[in-house]
């Protein structure tokens, strides 16, 4: 784990904090609306998932506002290495939570369509571990964030896979459903949606933490093959 | 004046002396001088570099031969000695109200009002994800739930939320305390358990009434109909024979949830209920009473260790067995053997009854002891189920200290089985 290091201004210190937390606190948001859009899915609750999406709003708008502190701190500090590839982690972060906000906004609007869809509503295609894999990877980015845990990090970027390997079991057996049972089209394609935007979801954890990598270490490894970086474990680990 | 003082003065007077008399018989008053000067010096020279060494160690005692430059040297190692004794009760201390601290089911946490970690206990670690090296950094950057956020912020009414723990899943009661000036203290409980108790209470006073308001609306239904006065007396007997089954059925429930009650409400069966019971005959009775109600549908056969006996409540163990055996008939529609067996193992003395009917799916199989717990809601009620048996049936044997086991498969049938402690058999 690392520190960033101290100013002899204190006022800059400040105001750097207060950026880091902000996106903590935008993390939270986020993490609860995925919580809900999820449950409001396993439990038809069409009350719950109209909450999710008035509070996209909310989460829209911080990240608005995080962006423009970011910018005036840039402005007005000038800011160098850490302090700089802070900053730019802080603006990239709080871009993918908000996708990861639009995404959780979709299952909720999925789980308004299905609430509405009665005796088709149980499926066999279970997308509870999908959803439980998506909501540990966006924890475990903000956890990796807060503590600049490049280990942490590193870990998540591999457990990506995962999320994608669910995600095509989910989508064969919904293939499989559709042929199956014809009638229940509407409810499998809503379902398709719901995993489509779990995996995204994945994808956008699995950015935040190749941004601590970038921002402890320096080094930018997105796009990069694997088994470039060093420390990227290998490809069948 | 202290010893060494005293001492000192007396030496340093005696070789004045003896200086000067030397002085006055030789006359030679400079050599006289230097000499006692350094027989005055000498000691304290020695006395002087024997300080300085001790000054390296200063917790051990000093051994000055001077008793001078012993006094303050003893003093202050004495002074550190005390010191170094304080501070090692005061730590002891520290880490018993430690341990005590990290012994505690609830999480503390101890923040600075910058929001900064500065303690946790285990507890704090498991229920919300921290870790050692959380220390110094953000309590909100960590566990992030917005709640949490609002509640350090003194946003929230009485200083209470509950969340739901991202880390552990668990539902917690987090709680804001005012330390000083500089500290907060969070406090977490975990009352997942009590929730499902409370919501496990909801349902059950749901179930209650819904059981019990649908043969009191057939009754008021029939009532209504009584009270036409056009009705012969054939067509009034009619009606009022109707009134009798779900009369009965509010019986039969409101008896069951009395004895359910009186299970629970102690751990035992009273001294005075505890009997040894005779098993054998007991189920001679319950399967003859079965098999009225089978009315030649079902086989049912008994094999009965007769020698076997088992202390308890002949009362309970009545109910508990004969619920059993009920169910057996309810879920066997298509009728089919159902086998009740009472026998001795090396685990204890086994009671079990085996049916060819509709099985208990998998899914099932872990809730079907919940009280009004039904797998098929149309089909069990109108079997005449009230829902609480298998409760009963788990009560009485909780009480007996026995167990319940089940094995079923879906459309062949169901084994339930109950085994005894040892301790319980009796050769009769």
């Amino acid at each position: 784990m690392h520190q960033l290091s101290r100013h002899i201004s204190e006022q800059y210190d400040a105001e750097l904090e207060i950026v880091r937390r902000r996106l903590m606190e935008m993390g939270g948001m986020v993490e609860q609306q995925l919580r809900d859009a999820i449950r409001a899915m396993s439990t038809y609750d069409a009350e719950l998932a109209a909450k999710v999406s008035v509070r996209d709003h909310e989460v829209n708008r911080f990240e608005v506002t995080l962006d423009e502190q970011c910018i005036h701190i840039i402005a007005r500090r000038q800011p160098t290495a850490t302090d700089l590839r802070l900053l730019v982690t802080i603006m990239k972060s709080s871009t993918d939570l908000e996708r990861i906000g639009d995404e959780a906004n979709r299952i909720a609007k999925m789980a308004r369509e299905l609430s509405k869809l009665d005796y088709q509503k149980n499926s066999n295609v279970e997308t509870g571990r999908l959803g439980q894999l998506a909501t540990t990877m966006v924890s475990r980015a903000l956890d990796a964030l807060a503590r600049l845990d490049t280990k942490e990090a590193l870990d998540l970027i591999a457990a990506d896979k995962q999320v994608d390997e669910e995600y095509r079991a989910v989508i064969q057996q919904l293939a499989n459903s559709m042929t199956k049972d014809p009638d229940a089209v509407e409810r499998d394609l809503h379902l398709i949606w719901v995993a489509r935007a779990l995996e995204r979801i994945g994808d956008h954890a699995k950015n935040i933490s190749e941004y601590v990598l970038y921002l402890v270490e320096g080094k930018d490894i997105r796009h990069l093959p694997k088994g470039t970086f060093g420390t990227l474990p290998p490809e069948d680990a | 004046m202290t010893p060494g003082l005293k001492r000192e003065l007396i030496r340093t007077i005696t070789l004045v002396a003896l200086a000067m008399i030397v002085g006055l018989i030789t006359h030679r008053w400079s050599a006289s001088i230097v000499i006692g000067l350094m027989f005055w010096i000498g000691p304290h020279a020695r006395e002087f570099i024997r300080l300085h060494r001790w000054s390296r160690h200063p917790l051990r005692r000093p051994d000055s031969t001077v008793e001078l430059w012993q006094e303050p040297a003893v003093r202050v190692f004495r002074t550190l000695r005390n010191a170094r004794g304080r501070m090692r009760r005061i730590l002891t201390r520290l880490r018993y109200v430690r341990s005590a601290t990290e012994a505690l089911p609830d999480g503390a946490i101890l923040i600075k009002r910058s929001g900064a970690i500065d303690m946790f206990n285990a507890a704090a670690q498991s229920l919300l994800g921290l870790s050692a090296g959380d220390i110094g950094k953000n309590f909100v950057s960590l566990v992030r739930n917005p709640e949490i956020a609002a509640l350090v912020n003194d946003q929230v009414a009485e200083g209470l939320v509950e969340i739901t723990a991202t880390h552990s899943n668990l539902q917690l009661e987090v709680r804001r305390i005012e330390i000083d000036e500089s500290r907060l203290l969070i406090l977490a409980r975990d009352v997942t358990q009590l929730n499902r108790l409370l919501s496990m209470r909801q349902d059950f006073v749901a179930n209650v009434s819904h059981e019990l308001r649908t043969p009191l609306t057939v009754i008021l239904g029939y009532l209504e109909s009584l009270e036409d006065e056009s009705l012969d007396a054939s067509q009034l007997h009619d009606l009022i024979g109707r009134l009798r089954p779900p009369a009965t059925r509010m019986k039969i429930l409101v008896d069951d949830l009395l004895l359910l009650t009186r299970l629970e409400s102690s751990p035992k069966p009273s001294q005075t209920e505890v009997e040894l019971v005779s098993v054998a005959s007991m189920l001679e009775s319950i399967v003859a009473e079965a098999r009225q109600i089978s009315n030649g549908r079902h086989l049912i056969t008994v094999d009965a260790d007769p020698t076997l006996r088992l202390r308890g409540s002949e009362f309970e163990l009545h109910s508990a067995f004969s619920n059993l055996v009920g169910n057996a008939i309810r879920y066997s529609p298509d009728g089919g053997d159902i086998h009740v067996r009472w026998y001795r193992t090396d685990d204890g003395p086994r009671f079990e009854v085996e049916d060819h009917g509709m099985g208990v799916p998998p899914q099932h199989l872990t809730r079907i002891t919940e009280r009004f717990y039904r797998v098929d809601l149309s089909g069990s009620r109108a079997r005449g189920g009230t829902g609480l048996g298998l409760a009963i049936v788990k009560h009485v044997l909780k009480r007996h200290d026995a167990t319940l086991g089940v094995v079923s498969e879906l459309d062949k049938g169901s084994l339930f089985f109950c085994v005894f402690p040892d301790s319980a058999a009796a050769k009769g």
